[in-house]
């Protein structure tokens, strides 16, 4: 067995990992919290990647740098998402919640189509090619930079929930909405900032994914589903199990595709997914929380 | 307070709406005897992942039928024009066959033609076998398609993996071109492909012709063309260290595999089976679609009829017309040639019609083709293929040479 590809599929599969975790970081609070399956992540992420095209195309802005403007569009898209639509729901059965949130999924996924056909762009920028070499593993610089963001991503919102105050209220809302209400907090308003969070970081992602991959109407599920199982993997609601979630389940995808064909290399996620189901149903981070 | 909602006051006028809303229903079914319009189905992937695709070849059919009508319709029909409904597959079986019955059934199209994914294609025309309709694949070339004995399935291009007609064949030919050209002994071959249908014939064909001519196959990799992530697979194939790779794939899963392929530093001649075969293919990549071979079925350089064509498509929508986009273009023309011997607007007269029909170089032939006609088993086998090379940011025909306009180019970074 060549070292080389294994020390390659290790490499690419930390890069996936942090990709991986850093769509999953939104989920992750949005389900933590709220207990929400929000379907509509995944054209968030879509939404920003759109941005950061946008941005780069018409006034020629480094998607590391239109961040800036994709992270407060995506937290009001977030927010007002959650305002008009999940509000009025949040006491519905998780069914018709579910259904909601695909309903919009496909609405906003047809809505891109419409507006920008389903002709693939790409963001080509100037540093885009270059690689870096770590032992004989290649990867190039945007992928490094999203695998370093999504850990300082989970270090900001880690710190965000442990230290500030509306990390605390987060925490309470979470952990037992009535008590929550009872000392004072106003738990729809934390709720909406949740969901804005949660937002805003799919937001962080897809500005980070725009330089690595093409951009179509239909690319947010391709990321949404993997999430999931690293949500669960890690806990939901936890961030640092979300992003060790993340390197779990790419590096079994990418060193597994060194054994077997890989057709059959999502079926090592799902099986993972399914055990953890059956015999840890809190993830790997048990109980322990946001 | 609660006001009661008095249904009984206005029953008279509730059940007059009643009435009326479901004869809304069955408004346009009400066929006000239009002699003058055939109707022909265009089952297409509007939406889903080949959205762009279906987009591109929606305009390509479109420009056809207006075509057609422009130069006086269908005369042995009083000048009957086309009319093309669509249908969305979104690029899945169970929906094209849906919609396949939903266009005959409700639509009553007269025919449908299609565009790809194979699997589609199978499903579709299964259904319109059972419901006595033609079908007419002017894309697809999955070998499975023409091996069910239909009686009303036609297929414009032969069977990729037949040996001098089909696509994989032309992919391989071109591959013994390209060793001759660059003076290069290729003696190791990669083979890489979707696993569907269509990659998986056109791998099959390329693995028998490989083996015929005792090429080494270093690599045989399938994958699911929505693979987030191609890097374990492209790692496989630069260990490997062929001297040429045979891909079979869409143009999403291409796009990925390109990219990565340059990340990784593996630089060998890629030789692509018409999945890249689209402009949106050379905007995604940018510098590193450089000297990329596609297999083609038609380009806008080819000869002036080409580029007349090509020049309206782009004024008209914006960008280049592609091979799918003329093969669909063909297929309307073919079916206007087979609603002229049948002088009837009627199915089974179309596909008696389409069993005849032989159209050769001339005022209604706008591929490089040899003829088009069916045979036995509705598979035309006067089609064949050209190769276009990605040169200076555009497809530049190179090969067969009674058809090429430049030369073949060879990347200095190959086999580096």
């Amino acid at each position: 067995m060549d070292v080389a590809a294994l020390v390659q599929a290790i490499v690419t599969g930390l890069v996936m990992g942090g990709i991986y975790a850093l769509v999953a970081a939104g989920l992750t609070l949005i389900f933590g919290v709220m207990r929400i399956i929000n379907l509509v992540h995944g054209e968030f992420l879509m939404v920003a990647m759109y941005g950061s095209f946008f941005m780069n195309s018409l006034f020629g802005l480094d998607p590391y740098i239109s961040v800036v403007v994709i992270l407060p569009l995506l937290f009001l898209i977030g927010s007002g998402f959650f305002r008009f639509l999940i509000s009025p729901i949040l006491s519905a059965p998780e069914i018709n919640q579910i259904l909601l949130t695909i309903g919009a999924s496909i609405f906003i996924q047809n809505l891109a189509l419409l507006l920008f056909t389903a002709d693939f762009r790409t963001i080509a920028l100037s540093y885009s090619r270059i690689k870096i070499q770590l032992g004989p593993g290649i990867i190039d610089l945007p992928q490094l930079v999203a695998l370093l963001s999504s850990i300082l991503l989970t270090l900001i919102l880690y710190w965000l929930l442990k230290s500030t105050d509306l990390g605390r209220w987060i925490r309470a809302a979470s952990q037992n909405r009535e008590a929550a209400l009872l000392t004072g907090i106003d738990v729809r308003r934390v709720y909406l900032f949740t969901f804005g969070i949660g937002t805003a970081c799919v937001g962080v992602a897809g500005s980070l994914l725009s330089g690595i991959y093409y951009i179509t109407p239909s690319i947010g599920w391709l990321f949404l589903l993997t999430a999931f199982v690293v949500v669960v993997l890690g806990g939901m609601g936890n961030f640092v199990g979300a992003l060790l979630g993340g390197f779990i389940i790419a590096l079994t995808e990418s060193v597994g595709s060194l054994f077997m064909p890989i057709a059959l290399v999502p079926v090592l996620k799902f099986i993972i997914f399914i055990i953890l189901l059956l015999f840890r149903p809190q993830g790997l981070f048990g109980l322990k929380r946001l | 307070m609660i006001r009661e909602f008095n249904l009984k006051k206005f029953r008279g006028i509730w059940f007059l709406a009643f009435v009326l809303s479901i004869s809304l229903i069955f408004w346009n079914s009400i066929s006000v005897a239009q002699p003058k319009t055939v109707k022909i189905g265009g089952l297409l992937t509007l939406t889903g992942s080949l959205a762009k695709a279906g987009e591109e070849i929606k305009h390509g059919i479109e420009m056809a039928a207006e075509d057609v009508n422009k130069a006086g319709g269908i005369k042995a029909l009083g000048g009957a024009k086309i009319e093309v409904v669509f249908g969305d597959s979104q690029a899945k079986p169970d929906i094209g066959a849906g919609e396949a019955e939903r266009l005959v059934e409700r639509e009553k199209v007269l025919a449908i033609m299609d565009q790809y994914p194979s699997v589609v294609t199978l499903a579709a025309s299964a259904v319109t076998e059972r419901l006595k309709t033609p079908f007419l694949a002017p894309i697809s070339y999955a070998d499975k398609n023409a091996e069910r004995g239909f009686k009303y399935y036609f297929q414009q291009n032969a069977k990729t993996g037949s040996k001098g007609t089909g696509a994989a064949w032309y992919e391989f030919e071109y591959m013994e071109y390209l060793a001759k050209v660059a003076g290069k002994k290729f003696e190791k071959v990669a083979i890489i492909y979707e696993d569907t249908d269509y990659g998986q014939a056109g791998a099959n064909g390329l693995r028998n012709f490989c083996g015929e001519k005792g090429y080494k196959v270093v690599e045989d990799i399938s994958y699911p063309s929505r693979t987030p992530d191609v890097t374990p697979i492209i790692s496989k194939l630069k260990a490997a260290k062929p001297d040429v790779v045979l891909m079979v794939s869409y143009l999403g899963d291409s796009i990925l595999i390109m990219k990565t392929a340059d990340r990784l530093g593996f630089h060998v001649p890629w030789i692509d089976n018409t999945g890249k075969a689209h402009s949106s293919y050379i905007k995604a990549l940018g510098e590193i679609a450089e000297y990329d071979n596609v297999l083609n079925m038609w380009n806008k350089d080819l000869d002036k009829r080409a580029k007349e064509l090509n020049d309206r498509f782009k004024t008209k929508y914006g960008e280049d017309m592609t091979g799918h986009g003329a093969l669909e273009y063909q297929a309307i023309w073919v079916l206007k040639a087979a609603f002229e011997s049948a002088k009837k607007a009627d199915r089974e007269a179309l596909r008696v019609a389409l069993t005849k029909v032989e159209i050769k170089p001339g005022p209604d032939m706008f591929m490089p083709f040899r003829f088009i006609k069916f045979g036995s088993n509705g598979v035309n086998t006067g089609g064949g293929f050209i190769l276009t090379q990605v040169q200076s940011g555009d497809f530049v025909t190179v090969w067969p040479e009674k058809y090429a306009v430049g030369k073949v180019k060879i990347d200095p970074k190959w086999w580096k």
